[in-house]
């Protein structure tokens, strides 16, 4: 088709003209697939089963299903690591401190006030100089803090956000990007003081079940069904993407949404053993070459 | 090949059989021929998991534990023991250390039939085997200071001779036992009292005068010692320094370099002529430095106060680059100068042939490596080739199959496009 178009326009020498004609083709064509969807969805209204076939059939092919091959995929989780010790106690709920980087400008109190939205059990204290994050850590492990979670600010814009978990680690750097508070949401909700759900999307590898462990360590294990919120964070392609949603199940077969915010996008920059000790991943440029290598 | 890794996230034994070529990262390269666990069982967790490894007269598989504990495991695996009986647990020794302290050596004297353990905490045990009975308890010995230790190794050209350092605690080289020893010292009641034969001093202050802070955590002994009662020695810091120890030239090191911003980890010689060294940071480097070229100008530093520094720091021949570590590597082992083992945080296990730096196996372990042991480098040949042969005919058909899938849709595409046209 597109070979006609070209050959139809070739002639036409008046460049409106031209315009036109490709206006009216383009029209056309559109006109022509609109027919034929409206003509297959009352087909498959008519058959149901013939959507559930062009459903099956017609799966497209994104960067994702083309993912490199990783065995760490399929390969068992063995062992345990520092998260056991949290997991392993049942009584035990997570106690987080957030406090932000040295000198720190409006922004970063912004962000902090968002996470304290949303994070519970979480205690903010403004930063004070003197102390390193290794200071902090031992200070907080001392309280029996199980997170230290650092804003970090430059030139009064949020980059990143370290998480390190207590008391031995381990501890990771995430790059912050596109916050938006919740209130710029098109139709947004006001979130309610309930525990939220969790849903942990695609932490697939090795090192993914990892970070996954993370998130699940900063969340309480039995959240507040009653209050139908649910955050989400989604990994796709190593950028994980952080949602926070109010469900309600209006039949058998559906389910409203309402997003409630913030939204905001993480990328995993490094991640070390101990309390910012030996490196265990760390991000490099060279690592974006292999547009189909994912690493969580 | 076959090695035997200490595994930290499950503290226990992993064995691995592959053959040249092995990459598990692709599906169609040639994968490990096994990859078992063993001893997984009797309360060994990451808690107590084994920091070193070492082949005792190809009998006792050794391994030191974080927390005291010294497990002895049985080495002679004939070809119809069976899976559960292999490594099979003869002895566990518990050292008199604090639950934390972790081993930073284990050494084993041969003439001795002995093992020595060092603790990060500076407490050193010998421990002696007669048979099969291990009813000789550990002999502690005493070090001079009791600062920490990253570092005790035995010399390998005299027997007896030690050197040991770590974090504010400059390299020391001590004498515990005089040379004619055998495992006979051991009937009467022994004492080891080790006598100071070096002690260094740390290096001159820097270009602003500031005392330059000391951390060993590798020391190598070179074996061309000037006399036979001096020592050659190499450190390497946890500030990315490679220091060369003369005792005949003072107590300050006759060379310093500084080779990376980050802490070295491990350190393993290149060669048998001990021309180049190599070594892994706590970041994702494997680098393998020459021990007699130097760069001149390679370290340069601007200062206001005292002008420009240039430094010799020596030449770089190279990185193992290939397989995409991430990690910082553990276990570094240099197998008869012809491999070099490597595994790490990043849980794979990763052989390089020593001279090229070309990854000859990638075997993804789901374990964190903290120790590695080669336990026999040649290939099963016969096998090998069988199933290369495999593998390719096996390849040939898929690609056959892959072509032959093409063809037809190819030919589909045609009648289809035909198709159309008719229809217009």
């Amino acid at each position: 088709m597109s070979g006609n178009t070209s050959s139809a326009l070739k002639n036409i020498k008046n460049k409106q003209r031209r315009q036109k004609v490709f206006g009216e083709i383009k029209q056309a064509k559109s006109k022509q697939k609109h027919k034929l969807r409206a003509e297959r969805a009352k087909e498959e209204r008519e058959n149901p089963e013939l959507r559930e076939q062009r459903l099956v059939e017609n799966v497209p092919e994104t960067i994702d299903s083309k993912r490199v091959y990783d065995e760490t995929i399929a390969a068992e989780v063995e062992g345990e690591d520092e998260f056991q010790a949290y997991f392993a106690d049942a009584a035990k709920e997570p106690k987080i401190l957030l406090t932000t980087s040295a000198g720190a400008k409006k922004p970063a109190y912004e962000f902090a006030d968002m996470l304290l939205d949303f994070l519970p059990n979480t205690t903010f204290i403004k930063r004070q100089k003197e102390f390193s994050m290794v200071d902090m850590s031992k200070f907080c492990a001392n309280r029996d803090y199980t997170t230290l979670m650092v804003i970090n600010e430059d030139k009064k814009k949020v980059t990143g956000l370290s998480m390190i978990h207590l008391p031995e680690g381990p501890s990771f750097y995430f790059s912050v990007t596109s916050i938006v508070d919740g209130k710029r949401i098109k139709g947004h909700g006001r979130a309610t003081d309930h525990l939220p759900e969790l849903v942990l999307n695609n932490f697939n590898s090795r090192f993914g079940k990892t970070v996954g462990r993370l998130f699940q360590s900063i969340f309480p294990r039995q959240p507040e069904l009653q209050g139908r919120q649910v955050i989400t964070l989604h990994n796709q392609r190593d950028y994980i993407f952080f949602r926070r949603h109010r469900y309600v199940f209006r039949n058998e077969e559906k389910v409203g949404l309402q997003e409630l915010g913030p939204q905001f996008t993480l990328k995993l920059r490094r991640m070390q053993k101990g309390i910012k000790g030996e490196t265990v991943w760390e991000h490099r440029p060279d690592m974006e070459r292999d547009k189909k290598k994912f690493y969580l | 090949m076959k090695f035997i890794v200490a595994a930290d996230d499950t503290g226990s034994l992993k064995e691995v059989i592959c053959s040249r070529g092995t990459d598990t990262s692709k599906q169609d390269a040639v994968q490990p021929k096994s990859i078992k666990n063993y001893r997984v069982d009797t309360g060994n967790s990451f808690r107590n998991k084994i920091t070193k490894l070492v082949n005792f007269q190809s009998t006792y598989l050794i391994g030191a534990r974080v927390g005291g504990e010294v497990s002895i495991y049985d080495l002679v695996n004939e070809e119809e023991t069976p899976e559960e009986e292999k490594y099979s647990l003869l002895h566990t020794y518990k050292l008199d250390v604090d639950q934390k302290d972790k081993p930073v050596s284990l050494i084993k004297l041969s003439p001795l039939d002995s093992i020595l353990i060092a603790f990060e905490s500076s407490k050193v045990f010998i421990i002696h085997f007669q048979g099969d009975e291990f009813d000789y308890a550990p002999i502690p010995v005493t070090l001079p200071s009791t600062k920490s230790i990253n570092a005790f190794v035995a010399n390998p050209n005299v027997e007896g001779v030690f050197a040991y350092g770590g974090q504010e605690n400059d390299l020391q080289i001590i004498k515990l036992y005089e040379q004619p020893a055998t495992g006979l010292m051991f009937n009467d009641k022994v004492e080891f009292k080790p006598k100071v034969l070096f002690n260094a001093k740390n290096v001159k202050n820097d270009h602003l005068d500031l005392r330059v802070p000391v951390w060993i955590s590798n020391i190598l002994f070179l074996k061309d010692a000037p006399t036979p009662d001096a020592y050659k020695v190499l450190t390497s810091t946890r500030y990315g320094q490679l220091r060369i120890y003369d005792t005949t030239h003072g107590r300050r090191p006759v060379k310093d370099y500084k080779i990376c911003e980050k802490a070295i980890v491990a350190m393993t010689f290149g060669d048998e002529q001990q021309e180049s060294v190599i070594v892994t940071d706590v970041h994702n480097l494997i680098g393998k430095y020459s021990l007699i070229k130097e760069d001149e100008k390679a370290l340069k530093i601007h200062s206001a106060s005292a002008g420009d520094v240039v430094r010799p720091v020596l030449k770089l021949l190279g990185k193992f680059s290939q397989g995409g570590n991430t990690g910082a590597t553990h276990a570094l082992e240099n197998a008869e100068d012809e491999v070099l083992v490597a595994g790490g945080l990043d849980r794979y296990l990763r052989v390089f042939d020593i001279e090229t730096r070309d990854i000859l196996a990638k075997v993804y372990l789901g374990v964190e490596v903290l120790s590695v042991l080669v336990d026999d480098l040649e290939d099963e040949e016969e096998e090998v080739e069988e199933g290369a042969e495999k593998k390719i005919t096996i390849q040939r058909k898929r690609r056959r199959d892959i072509e032959k899938a093409e063809e037809s849709d190819e030919e589909e595409m045609w009648s289809k496009l035909d198709e159309k046209k008719s229809k217009r």
